[in-house]
């Protein structure tokens, strides 16, 4: 008679683990799982994408929320972990790399156009980024300043108050701005070379425009292949036109942006409601995973599908980052991998964040193969290969069972799909089955309510007001305020 | 090791359905203790464990594991307490040809691990095809070692032919035959049947007496008590059939019976 033993949620932990099987069953583990793993596996943390929310809702225990539509929800700063690593955070080209891996959705090439225009497509990208980090940067020197905080440790001081991603975010409209300027050939776009020595030596802080006019003097003159090395602008070497002849250029930013779409929608969510997330607090990602104390990360969807996907693999990578700098693990469950855009970065996470180990299943099998754009046929094996375990929950689907047969060793197998029953799961390395026993928990009632943030008169900004210019000292307090980070 | 309460093991919930438990139509079985007794006792034994019951098709055998079944969940046997009685479903597992073997075997070793005891209606389909893939040799290693207990149903040349042959099976097997009843439990049967499933219906002796004799006309290939229990049952139908669904008959009486027999056996009904 087989040996069933007790299915306990730290055979989780460590492995990248796919859940397989009908979806009541799947769900009955999850609950069970995020239920036992404050008591079981405190010191590691558990991060679970619930797109539903109710996951979330119905925990009774102590647990912490990132939800872009939900008053009280911590407002994930994902770009510190990068910038905080030792290795990424040298530069902010490496920074940019990093990030552009979680973001950049790649296509397929079908021949060397297609390559082309996707090699371009994340250099404009890479770029993009960079010119993002630099002015943040500034903004966060700046900050600095304004607070009195002297010199490296001052800024990093002011980095742990701040919410970096923010600050990033908000510097996406004027890169763009300045990619499309160039490609409409408006070279004059930055002020000239002798103007920032006059705004250096005035002691002011810089602008954001100096900020970037500066970043691309000093470092960027390698990068001018377009005549004048003194007249330099961003871009010129990816997208700069004479504004006549622009189809080329224009398809490398399409490129770019299709590629980014959802990091895109990110950005605008982000920024756009500024004012509605000023009372969120931040949630540093390094520190959750230092302690996690066995409270579980849930990650609720947002009601913008398209945020929900730009911010699902950003974050997964700024966990990864952050659980290497805080030198501990996490468990990322996703019980609805379809949902969350993140299944096309799994193998490239699985490769990266050493730290990280993934639990994944389905909710839609055709949604995801659409998404991942693999024929459905071929899916399961995808699936398979992006794991090292398998739970297998009862299922009498036929493409289950017949998957169940092709990878696991006959020999062992005493229950397959078909014959498992509500309490016995299958677990499956390597061909080997062994079998898993587990009381599922009883429907528990919600203990808690997200409460959508809304929209109040004093968050927007009137017609009457918009370009007043601010007078007064700079002080850390105005320079955050919505819009305004200079 | 689990000896009774909580669920079936998957392989014995999804091959079979448990009879303790059950109660459709086994209050309509009058006790026979002597019969249950009789079973019980072997699947207590240590040595021969299995019984096998023969008797004439429709003498009762399957009623009498069923009863059974609810006679241990009702604690009458201390001996035999928390054991579950699993009626297995052959067709079902023979559905599959080319899991059969390991299914069947698997099965088996749910049942002995549970203490569940194994029933087979019609033993004979365990040995439907010859040679190698039957599923008498998949069964042979658990009842020759004593692992688990059996109950097979089955006629008594049947029992010879497929169980008896062999001697080591033979050795583990009892064989208990039922017998038909004799006129007077047939009557007492009939009876408690009535009084069972049709409530709000009054048999005279007459109807009773009259369906014991007309059975044998109707179907005399039949055993008892399920010849006349058919036609008891034919009779409340017949002397229903001008009813609406929430009304019963009254009364059966005799020439019911007879009217019922007539129609049956494909003569004309009396109007």
């Amino acid at each position: 008679m087989v040996d069933i033993e007790q299915f306990k949620a730290e055979m989780l932990c460590g492995r990248d683990t796919l859940l397989l099987g009908s979806s009541e069953r799947k769900k009955a583990t999850i609950a069970a799982v995020i239920d036992e793993w404050p008591a079981s596996c405190p010191e590691t943390a558990l991060i679970v994408f619930d797109h539903g929310g109710e996951l979330y809702e119905r925990f009774a225990g102590d647990a912490l929320l990132i939800d872009l539509s939900s008053e009280g929800s911590f407002i994930p700063d994902v770009a510190e972990p990068f910038v905080s690593n030792e290795d990424i955070g040298v530069s902010s080209e490496n920074i940019a790399y990093a990030i552009r891996q979680a973001i950049y959705q790649e296509i397929r090439s079908r021949d060397a156009n297609d390559k082309f225009f996707d090699d371009l497509g994340k250099l404009v990208t890479d770029r993009m980024l960079t010119y993002m980090l630099e002015t943040a940067k500034n903004v966060v020197h700046n900050l600095a300043a304004a607070s009195s905080e002297e010199g490296g440790a001052g800024v990093s001081r002011t980095l742990d108050r701040i919410n970096l991603f923010s600050i990033f975010c908000r510097q996406h409209r004027y890169v763009e701005t300045l990619m499309t300027k160039i490609i409409g050939g408006e070279s004059d776009i930055l002020p000239v070379k002798y103007r920032i020595a006059e705004e250096e030596n005035s002691g002011r802080p810089l602008t954001r425009d100096l900020a970037l006019a500066k970043y691309i003097l000093t470092r960027e003159l390698r990068f001018q292949k377009n005549g004048d090395r003194d007249a330099p602008v961003p871009f010129a070497d990816l997208l700069m036109t004479n504004g006549d002849n622009t189809n080329t250029q224009r398809c490398i930013k399409m490129q770019a942006d299709a590629s980014t779409s959802d990091f895109r929608a990110l950005i605008a969510m982000i920024t756009d409601n500024a004012a509605l997330f000023s009372g969120n607090r931040t949630l540093k990602l390094e520190s959750y995973l230092r302690e996690p104390a066995g409270r579980p990360l849930f990650i609720s969807g947002s009601g913008n599908a398209a945020a929900d996907r730009g911010l699902a693999p950003l974050l997964t990578a700024a966990a990864g980052a952050a659980a290497r700098n805080a030198k501990s693990s996490a468990v990322v469950l996703i019980p609805e991998i379809d949902r969350w855009g993140v299944f096309n970065y799994l193998d490239k996470f699985r490769q990266n964040w050493e730290r990280l180990s993934f639990t994944f299943g389905y909710d839609n099998f055709f949604r995801l193969s659409l998404e991942s754009r693999t024929d459905e046929e071929r899916l399961i094996d995808t699936l398979y290969s992006s794991s090292v375990q398998r739970i297998w929950h009862a299922s009498e689907e036929e493409r289950i069972c017949k998957a169940f047969e092709t990878y696991v060793s006959e020999a062992d197998v005493t229950y397959a799909p078909e014959d498992l029953d509500s309490e016995i799961r299958a677990i499956e390395r390597e061909g080997h089955v062994s079998y898993a026993s587990l009381q599922e928990p009883a429907e528990r009632p919600r203990v808690r309510k997200r409460v959508r943030l809304r929209r109040s008169s004093g968050g927007t900004t009137l017609w009457i007001t918009a370009g007043a210019k601010r007078s007064g000292k700079l002080t850390l307090e105005s320079l955050l305020e919505e819009g305004e980070t200079l | 090791m689990n000896t009774g309460s909580g669920k079936l093991p998957p392989l014995c919930a999804k091959y079979g359905r448990e009879l303790n438990g059950r109660s459709g139509g086994v209050d309509q079985i009058l006790e026979d203790f002597s019969a249950l007794d009789r079973i019980a006792v072997a699947l207590s034994s240590e040595e021969q464990n299995n019984v096998a019951l023969t008797g004439a098709a429709g003498c009762g055998k399957t009623a009498t594991v069923r009863k059974l079944a609810a006679t241990i969940e009702a604690g009458r046997y201390r001996r035999l307490a928390g054991r579950r009685v699993v009626e297995l479903n052959i067709d079902l597992i023979n559905q599959d040809r080319k899991k059969r073997d390991l299914r069947f075997k698997h099965i088996l070793d749910e049942a002995e691990y549970h203490k569940i005891i194994i029933y087979v209606d019609e033993a004979h389909r365990l040995s439907e095809n010859d040679g190698p893939s039957n599923l008498m040799n998949t069964l042979k290693p658990y009842i020759t070692s004593g692992g688990i207990s059996m109950l097979i149903s089955t006629t008594s040349e049947e029992f010879r032919r497929y169980i008896a042959r062999d001697r080591a099976m033979e050795r583990r097997f009892q064989s208990i035959e039922l017998k038909e009843p004799g006129p007077k439990r047939l009557i007492e049967i009939l009876k408690h049947v009535a009084r069972a499933r049709y409530p709000q219906t009054v048999f005279t002796e007459e109807a009773i007496a009259e369906t014991v004799r007309l059975s044998a006309v109707c179907a005399p290939e039949r055993a008892e008590p399920a010849r006349s229990l058919e036609l008891l049952h034919y009779a409340v139908s017949a002397a229903q059939i001008d009813m609406r669904p929430d009304e019963h008959a009254a009364e059966i009486t005799k020439d019911a019976v007879r009217a019922a027999a007539a129609l049956k056996t494909g003569e004309e009904r009396a109007e």
